[in-house]
């Protein structure tokens, strides 16, 4: 093998090498290096950009001044391929994440994913769903149990009637912008109804992590199912899937659909990543609207509404009656992460 | 024979990127492919591509801090202290190679040309199988992230550690007894000699590293790759309702596990939480056996493997893993 062929060799790493520089410094810059990677790895991403750097560097050098560096003579095992025809398809396989970085639309994980992995709903797995979906009948009067259940408990009628929170709720979000939500918990006037909501959570045994955060999503008037508790909080809810029935809750997802649902029924779901999309599962939760049909699959939206209790082989399950669903844009991040620290503490 | 085979798996490789090619033109509507790139694509490849590019952007880190690590031992570590560090009784080496991986946490794309690199210098060679086997799955690396993959089952770790130290350390056991030639590629020799000539000529030449760097980069390169693309596609086309329905009884979800474990070729600090996205379809026992078998053996880690031993040698170290795994993940009490 002469030296002007090697140096074509490395001619070509080259460009393959600046290839892959320029994607994942694109990708660092438009932020859409979270389509791909969990936050947590977005540090080795950035270490990685730095030695595809050196290495591009030191590639193009090879290309201009040669191997001479080498004294000795042995092109074979420089692992440079044999035939020409070798080498097309071990560059092209090197070109193929280039070819597709720059030149693919991003598209985040949506449904067809999701049928493919099957979907995590509140406490039961797909298999479950068919038959949560025919479960309608007995809901009613599971509900209706709840809510008289509700009524019958002192301390949290006055939690739970919709004037009546008003001022403690102002207080929260007061707190919520000085010291941010865990010390929320602390403040004074809301510290006697915090210690009885907290006794309710306390007696199933599922450690403080769970009842803490059972304890402030409980509190908020509407539960807000915010990106940052989303699969924490479906965990918590799954818990304490008896306490939560009745309350009335915020979420935001895209929608997914089984052949099985009826008209009315739709999942409002998210990806959860722990590494790359890879491991990407989905989780979500049952809604029900009459007009639920007129929401696109994929599509993003925001629904409003009542969680009800439904019985399913004897595991109770929540669901989402909505009153209020509307459309917005995906979100900029559009998976969701469990947060380790705090699942640690449990 | 072996230059046949690798010759086929190119040619696979070849034919799969060319079919590529022709899905992408056709699928998606040719009267498109000169409005400026602008064509339709359809969302399955759109997919097919994030899974791809996430799975290459999550292991090219890991891969990088393989070649560097393994350049530093061939740097910095000379084989006699590879020799004396090494115990001599078997007793004492094999254990010894099964907790190596607490002093060197390397996941299974790095640990090939390490192990490579040691036996080398002078390592025997059931103690460098075993540490083969064991390192990428028994160090704190890889523990931790199964713990935390597996939040609700802290057990987890402890039982891959365990049965991942076990399968090494048999498998290392039968080498010593069985296996008295060398089995070691024929011209591995010259290569070798040649590398150690190149370390001689230029050690501690920080270019010399990277010039290296980038050979092992589109060597190494080039495998996971494949292995990326294949388990994309696998991930976008096969329903896991499909496995669920093979992997019905204890043995063929253990089995169906294993084989997936196989051709997805995930890196084994990352394979604990698609392990975990599997534990509403599989029993803890075949989550088990992915979690084992993956890092001792899949697709790309065995075409490593044939570029270093003898075809022979390969053939039965994938055989004695494989009924390994399959025996010990069966009987665990998971």
């Amino acid at each position: 093998m002469d030296q002007t062929r090697l140096k074509r060799h490395y001619l070509i790493r080259s460009v393959i090498l600046t290839g892959f520089t320029l994607l994942l410094t694109y990708l660092i810059v438009s932020e859409k290096l979270s389509h791909y990677l969990a936050p947590r790895l977005h540090m080795f991403s950035y270490v990685t950009l730095g030695i595809l750097v050196i290495l591009t560097v030191v590639s193009i050098r090879q290309a201009i001044v040669g191997a001479n560096e080498y004294d000795c003579d042995c092109e074979d095992v420089h692992k440079v391929p044999r035939s020409p025809w070798i080498s097309l398809i071990v560059y092209g396989l090197f070109l193929l994440p280039l070819a597709m970085g720059f030149l693919m639309p991003d598209k985040i994980l949506g449904s067809d994913v999701a049928e493919k992995r099957g979907i995590t709903l509140l406490s039961n797995d797909v298999r479950k769903l068919a038959e949560v979906a025919a479960a309608t009948e007995s809901a009613k009067s599971n509900t209706d149990i709840a809510d008289n259940r509700n009524s019958t408990d002192p301390s949290l009628s006055a939690g739970d009637t919709k004037p009546a929170p008003e001022a403690g709720s102002e207080q929260v979000e007061e707190s919520n912008q000085e010291q941010g939500p865990s010390d929320a918990t602390q403040q004074e006037p809301a510290d006697i109804e915090d210690e009885q909501i907290r006794k309710r959570f306390d007696t199933n045994g599922f450690g403080d992590f769970y009842t803490d955060l059972a304890v402030s999503l409980y509190k908020q008037p509407v539960i807000d199912l915010h990106e940052k508790v989303f699969l924490d909080g479906l965990t918590t809810m799954e818990l304490y899937a008896k306490e939560f029935a009745g309350k009335e809750m915020e979420i935001l997802g895209f929608v997914y659909r089984q052949t099985d649902f009826s008209a009315e029924q739709f999942v409002v779901a998210r990806f959860s990543v722990s590494c790359c999309t890879a491991d990407a599962s989905v989780f979500g939760i049952l809604v029900e609207k009459p007009d639920g049909s007129k929401w696109a699959k994929d599509s993003w939206v925001k629904v409003r509404g009542k969680l009800e209790l439904r019985k399913v082989d004897g595991f109770d399950m929540l669901m989402l009656k909505a009153n209020q669903v509307e459309p917005v844009k995906a979100p900029k991040d559009p998976y969701v992460y469990y947060s380790y620290d705090a699942a640690s503490n449990s | 024979m072996l230059a046949k085979i690798r010759h086929f798996f190119i040619e696979i490789l070849g034919a799969l990127i060319l079919g590529l090619a022709v899905v992408v033109l056709t699928v998606n509507g040719t009267s498109d492919i000169f409005a400026g790139w602008k064509m339709e694509w359809s969302p399955r490849w759109l997919d097919v591509k994030t899974f791809f590019l996430s799975i290459v952007l999550e292991a090219i880190p890991f891969v990088l801090l393989g070649i560097f690590f393994s350049a530093f031992i061939q740097t910095f570590i000379s084989e006699e202290q590879v020799r004396r560090w090494t115990p001599k009784s078997m007793i004492i080496g094999l254990p010894f190679a099964g907790l190596l991986g607490f002093l060197f946490p390397v996941c299974e794309c790095a640990i090939i040309p390490v192990v490579r690199r040691l036996i080398q210098k002078g390592m025997p060679l059931p103690v460098g199988i075993t540490f083969l086997l064991a390192g990428p799955i028994v160090n704190p690396v890889v523990l931790s992230s199964t713990y935390i993959a597996f939040t609700r089952q802290p057990d987890m770790a402890l039982y891959r550690g365990v049965a991942g130290f076990a399968v090494a350390i048999i498998v290392g056991l039968l080498v010593f007894l069985f296996v008295k030639n060398n089995p070691l590629r024929l011209g591995m020799e010259s290569q070798i000699r040649h590398e150690a000539l190149h370390t001689e000529a230029v050690r501690g030449k920080l270019s010399a590293t990277f010039s290296h760097a980038v050979d092992e980069f589109f060597d190494m390169g080039k495998y996971l790759l494949f292995g990326a693309f294949i388990s994309a596609l696998l991930q976008v086309y096969v329903s896991r309702d499909m496995l669920v329905n093979i992997g019905q009884t204890p043995l063929t979800s253990n089995l169906v596990m294993m084989g997936m474990a196989y051709l997805f070729s995930l890196c084994s600090e990352a394979d604990a939480f698609i392990a975990a996205s599997f534990s509403n379809t599989f029993q803890s026992s075949s989550l088990l056996a992915f979690l084992v078998f993956g890092p001792m053996l899949d697709f790309k880690t065995t075409l490593m493997l044939l570029s270093t031993f003898r075809f022979g040698f390969v053939v039965k170290l994938v055989v004695a893993v494989t009924v390994l795994v399959l025996a010990i993940t069966m009987l665990m009490p998971v």
